[in-house]
């Protein structure tokens, strides 16, 4: 290679970005996430032509079934005139790219697509400039979503699959309580679990929250962890996370960590009260990480939202510079926000370390709940009024819940602290009405809870926009209006979003209300938000309710997010969304009434299954305008048609949720 | 102790045989596409064949498939072809989200055609209300079973 190559032709010739771009050293780099927006100079490093011919694209998004690779892909190949199928694309992990932000609050192709584009077009310009065609391509049918065939036969593809030569197992025997509450170990059964067949140590380290067991095989794992019988003085405090938040508390005491607005005072229209549960992510992987220690540094396997984050804790954990350091990242099998921290990684690394041998720590079901973290409770108060002329001219949500970014699974209590003086962006978000009030206040009350509280899909907006589009529904009965045309008459500023709210409400209006049967009571509801002030959707939902029985049989959604860059795969997000919005008002729920989750396994939390699914309806709206996200948005129209339709078939606003048969 | 797995004769380590099926897929054998989920049956992602019968692999011993055929997700496909029907269907309708538990739900949805072809929505509900996607693709789920079907049966559109 000469020096009067371009760094273009340098990739193309030497063919690895690692060799394009040092990685940057810093050994103190504080372990809060970086958001870097990413540059030109990025997005080269993502596509590259391999010396064997062969196109590869580095995805600087995680992958964790939102298709993002298959998105990004086809993004490369409009604009390398490729077939998708010609390019293969990768999960990064940080030896791969730049540092690049998480992959959080669904912005992968509004970010990416112009860098991305950019650099592709780049790469072609120089592959036509030194004579390079592409090779003749051979088109495999059927024309697969990136690692769907893997999926489909089994193939290696989460981090669990790693398997290391001379690889151990290990566990943790956690508290039931997070260390922070004070709960003290006051010993466990070593005799018995060094009996274990396949027992390799049981060790003590500082950095983790209790025993750790080593064994040969995992199986053994599980019979050291019976045999151990852990014994734990419980906190002197157990408090309930669930009622912590209570709204009308903090209205008695009538200060909130933020507030903004005015409302006059007076009598109200519709004053709503409205708790939202705890709830656990339940992604049916469990989290799972290997580690492994060399005279090189460290290499750790991993599946995770931000694997440049992942390498900066792993920096101040050890000691190491950055360049001492590779993760390796998975597709996460599930993520829905919970995989933003650094946990069963730090707890691997920990251990390789110790026993000076790789370590696979896969957590079972009963650590996802305990040691993840989760959406905190939320509970709302809107008061509003209606004028005269049948609008609203006075609204206040007052909101109590936890902390969401700033998330308490990854920071201590005094830090915490600090943390008010900002609020939560994350538990406000959707928390700002899109409609015309003449006035309006938003309170906001945080509490640090006993358990840790952080991301879940579409943080705030989801209880936040049902407690929202409750309230509008109360208001257009209370003022005699009918629900959609109520919310149009607020609407004259945001036309994207009636537009959605329009189209909805017209497919579910062709469709006749179902006859209810003996006993059983019908229901319709509709609901609509702005998803980041970017996406729209709104959702017509029809219900049924019996005394044994809630079903929701019917769901029509129309969504707007802008230009698709993969329809289907925007369907697809929109369906889980809805299947989400089931959850949310009709079963999620995390109890803890002794600061310690009541439900540790799937046979005690409630999720949705394919028996409860309704009829969708999905109109993905054609635009030409720039893509927005997908992957949150439906959360702010289903909840609250789902909610909305159930107020209408039982004569009443449900206080709390989960809504449950009978209650 | 002896059985087939995969359509090969393998034999189990007596030091084994207490161990569920899982774990010894996975580790000891590298068949990872049989997924832990939950290690209380209730989830579905570690579903197997045993002769021929869908069964979770987290809560079945090893000695449980003595003498007997295990089938997994890497054995789903007939010898002769690529991909069996099932996975097939889950493909032209890319089913998978996050995917972590559609090798279950694929060795249920095998399960269920083997013993009816041509699945009535409540067949499918009865055996695929045992499987868990977090992800929501039960709508897609449906749709590939049904095409599956048609493509056992056939092939056409």
């Amino acid at each position: 290679m000469t020096p009067t190559l371009s760094r273009r032709a340098l990739l193309i010739g030497g063919g690895g970005i690692a060799v394009a771009f040092g990685l940057g050293a810093c050994s103190l780099i504080p372990p809060i996430p970086k958001r870097p927006a990413p540059t030109l100079d990025d997005a080269v490093g993502w596509i590259q032509l391999t010396p064997e011919g062969r196109f590869v694209l580095w995805s600087p998004r995680a992958e964790m079934g939102q298709n993002v690779l298959g998105g990004l892909r086809h993004i490369a190949a409009l604009e390398l005139q490729l077939p998708d199928e010609a390019i293969e694309v990768r999960v990064a992990g940080t030896a791969d790219i730049q540092r690049v932000k998480a992959t959080v609050g669904s912005d992968s192709i509004r970010e990416l697509q112009v860098p991305l584009t950019t650099a592709c077009a780049r790469l072609r310009d120089e592959m036509r400039s030194h004579g390079i065609t592409p090779p003749a391509l051979r088109r495999l049918a059927p024309v697969a979503e990136p690692q769907h065939h893997a999926l489909v036969t089994g193939a290696p593809v989460f981090a669990a699959d790693v398997r290391l030569p001379g690889m151990l197992h290990a566990t943790v025997l956690r508290p039931k309580w997070r260390l922070e509450l004070g709960p003290r170990l006051l010993g466990w059964d070593q005799a018995a679990v060094s009996a274990v067949p396949g027992f390799v140590a049981q060790l003590s380290l500082p950095d983790l929250d209790g025993p750790v067991l080593v064994a040969r095989h995992p199986a053994a794992l599980l019979a050291m962890r019976a045999a151990a019988a852990p014994r734990w003085q419980p906190p002197a405090r157990t408090p309930d996370a669930n009622t912590m938040v209570d709204i009308d508390t903090a209205l008695a005491r009538g200060r909130f960590t933020q507030d903004s607005g005015e409302v006059k005072d007076g009598g109200w229209t519709v004053d709503l009260r409205l708790d939202v549960p705890m709830s656990a992510h339940a992604a049916i992987e469990p989290r799972c990480a290997v580690a492994r220690f060399s005279a090189e540094g460290l290499e750790l396997w991993c599946a995770t939202q931000d694997p440049f984050f992942i390498r900066d804790v792993m920096a101040r954990d050890h000691g190491l510079s950055l360049d001492k350091i590779v993760v390796h990242n998975h597709r996460m099998g599930g993520a829905f926000g919970g995989r933003t921290i650094a946990n069963v990684e730090r707890e691997a690394a920990f251990i390789a370390q110790a026993v000076k041998a790789p370590v696979k720590l896969q957590w079972s079901r009963e650590d996802e709940f305990i040691a993840g973290f989760h959406r905190p409770p939320s509970s709302h108060r809107i008061k509003l009024r209606v004028g005269a002329d049948g609008l609203i001219s006075d609204w206040w949500h007052a909101l109590s819940s936890s902390h969401i970014i700033f998330t308490s699974a990854a920071m201590p209590p005094w830090m915490q602290a600090f943390t008010n003086f900002v609020g939560d962006p994350g538990t406000a978000r959707g928390q700002q009405a899109p409609y015309a009030f003449t006035r309006q206040r938003r309170s906001l009350q945080l509490t640090r809870l006993p358990l840790a509280t952080g991301p879940w899909r579409g943080l705030g907006a989801g209880p936040n926009v049902l407690a929202i589009e409750a309230a509008m529904d109360a208001a257009a009965r209370a003022s005699g209006q009918d629900p959609v045309a109520f919310r149009l008459r607020h609407l004259a500023g945001v036309p994207r979003l009636a537009n959605v709210l329009k189209r909805a409400a017209a497919l579910a209006d062709a469709v006749p209300l179902r006859a209810p049967a003996a006993g059983e009571r019908i229901g319709r509801g509709v609901a609509c938000g702005v998803y980041k002030e970017q996406s729209v959707a709104a959702a017509v939902a029809e219900v049924s309710v019996t005394a044994d029985r809630i079903r929701v049989t019917r769901l029509w959604c129309s969504h707007d997010c802008g230009a698709m860059v993969d329809a289907r795969s925007v369907r697809a997000q929109v369906e889980g969304n809805l299947v989400w919005c089931l959850g949310l008002v009709l079963s999620d729920e995390l109890s803890a009434p002794l600061a310690t989750p009541e439900q540790t396994s799937l046979a005690q939390y409630a999720l949705p299954r394919i028996t409860d699914m309704p009829e969708l309806h999905i109109d993905l709206v054609p635009s030409t305008d720039a893509p927005t996200g997908a992957g949150e948005t439906a959360m702010v129209a289903g909840a609250g048609a789902i909610y909305n339709a159930l107020a209408t078939a039982m004569g009443r606003h449900p206080a709390r949720l989960p809504v449950r048969p009978g209650a | 102790m002896e059985l087939q797995l995969n359509q090969q004769t393998v034999t189990l380590p007596p030091d084994q045989q207490a161990h569920p099926l899982l774990w010894w897929l996975r580790e000891e054998r590298g068949l990872t596409g049989t997924r832990f989920g939950c290690g209380q049956g209730v989830c579905g992602a570690c579903t197997v064949h045993l002769d021929g019968q869908a069964v979770r692999a987290c809560i079945t011993p090893c000695h449980a498939a003595a003498g007997r055929r295990v089938t997994t997700i890497e054995g789903l496909a007939p010898p002769a072809e690529a991909l069996h029907p099932v996975q097939q269907a889950w493909l032209e309708l890319a089913v998978a989200q996050c995917g972590y538990c559609q090798s279950g739900q694929i060795m249920g949805a095998a399960a269920l055609l083997a013993q009816h072809p041509q699945p009535t929505d409540a067949q499918i509900d009865a055996v695929m209300a045992g499987h868990l996607c977090r992800c929501g693709s039960y709508e897609r789920i449906r749709a590939a079973i049904h095409r599956a079907a048609q493509i056992a049966a056939g092939g056409a559109r």
